[in-house]
């Protein structure tokens, strides 16, 4: 029973990983929206979203609007405490409330279905009762690794560095509209332009010419 | 079953979880108020992270491809990028020309080292081993699969933790015997249960299972002898002294703990001897025993399916025949066996100033540890009494050694079962007997109930089993039928054991010391690593 109990919690542990708004790993670097922020204010209010700006006052917060992301991150009490800008899904969030949160800026691999495999060691007869938990262990620790990964939170990353991930790291524009704030999902909508952006450039750009990687004069 | 196992890899678990959830990728990306700043810096580390952003004050961004450069006096960057507005709505993608007094915020980023690569790496460790495993169990099912009936006083033991096995050997009806055990300490209750499992790819016809008792004194224990005799024995000595060619195995052979003693095989032939001596402190003056907790280790297993795998197709014939005409077949099957060999033990007698033969300590199986006694013969010690074990390198396991004083043989109280059940549905059977023998499948398991004269921890007991068990033929076995080999087993088993003296080194290196060793994990086995 205590197998299959762990089975499960890895399981489920594992399953929130692979959020598809945001980018793989490697092409974060082109990414033009936001990291992903889930936030927690001492009254118990919960955000999560993109993250638009973060400065000395507090975060803003575009909530998401794809139900698959916003599970049990709806808001609870004290509401009066967030600022809800517009109408829209646009949120403030003071830093002085602001008590834990956790920053996802690329999206990580699912490798909880791994661990599926963990019962062919029954295959394996009597050495199943140390390959079934060495499977178990290998693969959990795979699933929870990977759906970790890409992540920082309040110990890793502090509250005056949160800017840095946000789609405007040099503050909210002024004039902003909120309500053409759109949530992002990098590589489908609007990175068509940018696939065919690369498209031109890999017709255009010789290659082995241009200027020197990263070089400063 | 599964609860100790994962309770022996808690540890081990938080800590593999740790460590993964704590691998994450910090300092990708820098951000810089101006670009002196960014030059400043960058100039002082020596390095700049490829990847450019340019964040203009009105939320617009310009995002350069790796390649870009800092025109400083002209205050201009420019690259291939794209520029996307404030909504991110219409990328433009081309040569870009940015002024730097336009730019609020610069930000730059490495590339990662694809942090995948780790996870991917040990999923793929696992994969293999598993694939290896497996495709070991299927070509030897027994190592895999247990073997022989399996007792135990706790219905929820696994095999690591078996209290006794039944007759291993008897892989024919015409080979059925009989086989005792000795039990550890029973419960403190006059109704003992004891559960039967075949664990093994095997039918077992079991003819008979009985309790054979002794009363408890005070001091004292009974033994059972190599020869399935009972003696009454006292003043159990540990050695004070136990060395092999690995050097001091002394605290491997002082208790019957599971910590137990072996050797790898030699790895030029299976059949290699190799010496272990003991020292007691104690003179010859009254009739001693040297009382011995062993069993084998997997070398006899690998022989037995190596002979069934080297038959093919032909298993059931070989089998049929030594069935029905015994003969040189099964001499020759058994043969082996007698070529490894038991645990010879001699005894160093001072006055004739030689090792004195005492007997052959044997028991064929590799699960349940046996203990045993064999009387020693009289030889003149002085101080210490020396024994010396000699027995085929690789082949035995040894966990506690005794010097005992023998008092007298004693005669058992023999209890049959009283009641016989399937301990999942629950439903009695009848008992068995030879000519209505209970035959169990695998995953079969069904509990004895024996009615003890009083509680059952006043009683030193040893559990028989009578009967003989069939293995079942694998489709594998087809596949690698080798007669040669196999009448090479049966006719020069020498060169048998020199030729596959590698192959069974393989087998031994992920089975002996993965297989076995991973019981044990607090504590430490001694073994020979050559």
């Amino acid at each position: 029973m205590k197998a299959v109990k762990i089975f499960l919690l890895l399981l489920i542990l594992s399953s929130c990983a692979g959020s598809k708004v945001l980018p793989r790993y490697d092409s974060m670097n082109y990414n033009y929206y936001g990291a992903q922020i889930k936030a927690n204010d001492q009254f118990g209010n919960a955000l999560k979203g993109e993250l638009i700006a973060a400065n000395d006052s507090g975060i803003w917060v575009l909530q998401n609007f794809d139900k698959s992301q916003v599970v049990s991150w709806g808001f609870r009490d004290h509401q009066e405490n967030l600022v809800k800008i517009d109408s829209s899904n646009f949120y403030f969030m003071h830093l002085k409330d602001l008590e834990t949160y956790r920053i996802k800026y690329a999206r990580s691999k699912n490798y909880a279905k791994m661990m599926l495999l963990a019962p062919i060691t029954f295959a394996h007869g009597l050495i199943s009762v140390i390959s079934f938990p060495v499977n178990l262990i290998v693969t959990g620790s795979v699933a929870i690794a990977g759906s970790r990964a890409y992540q920082y939170n309040e110990f890793d990353l502090p509250k005056e560095d949160l800017h840095q991930f946000a789609r405007y790291p040099s503050g909210l524009p002024e004039g902003l509209n909120p309500k053409m704030l759109n949530n992002g999902v990098f590589g489908s909508n609007l990175s068509s332009p940018w696939q065919k952006a690369r498209d031109v450039k890999n017709q255009t750009t010789p290659k082995n010419e241009g200027p020197k990687r990263g070089a400063l004069e | 079953m599964k609860n100790k196992a994962l309770n022996r890899w808690h540890l081990p678990l938080v800590f593999a979880l740790l460590v993964l959830a704590s691998c994450q990728h910090y300092f990708f990306r820098t951000t810089y108020d101006s670009a002196n700043e960014m030059l400043n810096r960058s100039k002082e580390t020596n390095q700049i992270k490829p990847f450019l952003k340019a964040h203009f004050k009105n939320g617009e961004v310009v995002i350069f491809e790796n390649e870009w450069e800092m025109d400083s006096s002209q205050q201009y960057i420019t690259g291939q990028g794209t520029h996307y507005d404030v909504y991110r709505k219409t990328p433009t993608y081309g040569p870009q020309k940015v002024r730097i007094s336009t730019v609020s915020l610069f930000e730059t980023n490495e590339r990662l080292k694809n942090p995948e690569m780790g996870r991917i790496g040990a999923l793929t460790v696992i994969g293999a081993a598993d694939l290896a495993v497996g495709i070991f169990c299927i070509i030897n099912p027994k190592a895999c699969f247990g073997s022989c009936p399996t007792f135990y006083l706790n219905p929820n033991s696994n095999y690591h933790h078996s209290d006794a096995e039944g007759f291993s050997s008897a892989i024919l009806p015409r080979l059925a015997y009989s086989d005792a055990d000795a039990l550890p300490e029973l419960p403190a209750t006059s109704n003992l249960e004891i559960t039967m499992k075949n664990e093994a790819m095997e039918t077992h016809v079991v003819r008979g299972v009985r309790l054979k008792v002794f009363p408890k004194e005070d001091g004292k224990t009974v033994l059972q002898s190599h020869d399935h005799r009972f003696y009454s024995v006292k003043n159990g000595l540990k050695p004070v002294k136990a060395e092999g060619h690995e050097g001091d195995l002394l605290p491997a052979l002082l208790a019957a703990d599971r910590f137990e003693r072996f050797s790898l095989a030699h790895p030029n032939s299976m059949k290699h001897r190799e010496t272990v001596d003991l020292e007691f402190e104690s003179n010859a003056s009254a009739p001693l025993g040297l009382q011995l907790h062993f069993r084998q280790t997997l070398m006899s297993t690998f022989l037995f399916y190596s002979a069934m795998d080297d038959m093919g197709d032909q298993f059931s014939d070989f089998f049929a025949e030594m069935e029905s005409k015994g003969g040189p077949l099964l001499k020759r099957f058994q043969r082996i066996q007698k070529e490894l060999g038991g645990i010879d033990v001699s005894v160093w007698d001072e006055e004739m100033g030689k090792w004195v033969f005492a007997g052959t300590f044997g028991e064929f199986g590799p699960i349940a540890i046996e203990n045993q006694l064999l009387r020693l013969p009289k030889f003149k010690a002085h101080q210490r009494v020396k024994v010396r074990l000699n027995m085929n390198q690789g082949l035995w396991r040894l966990d506690a050694a005794r010097l005992c004083t023998v008092e007298k043989e004693v005669e058992p109280l023999v209890l049959q079962p009283t009641e016989l059940r399937d301990r999942y549905s629950g439903k009695s059977e009848q008992l068995p007997s030879t000519e209505k023998p209970l035959v169990t499948n695998p995953g079969r398991q069904v509990i004895w109930k024996f009615s003890l004269p009083s509680a059952g921890n006043q009683w030193v007991a040893f559990l028989e089993s009578e009967g003989y068990y069939l293995e079942w033929s694998r489709s594998e076995w087809v596949k690698d039928k080798n007669i040669a080999r196999l009448t090479q087993m049966g006719v020069s088993p020498e060169s048998y054991f020199r030729k596959n003296a590698k192959a069974y080194k393989e087998y031994e290196k992920t089975m002996e010391r993965e297989f076995w060793d991973s019981r044990y994990s607090e504590k430490q086995v001694v073994y020979e690593g050559r």
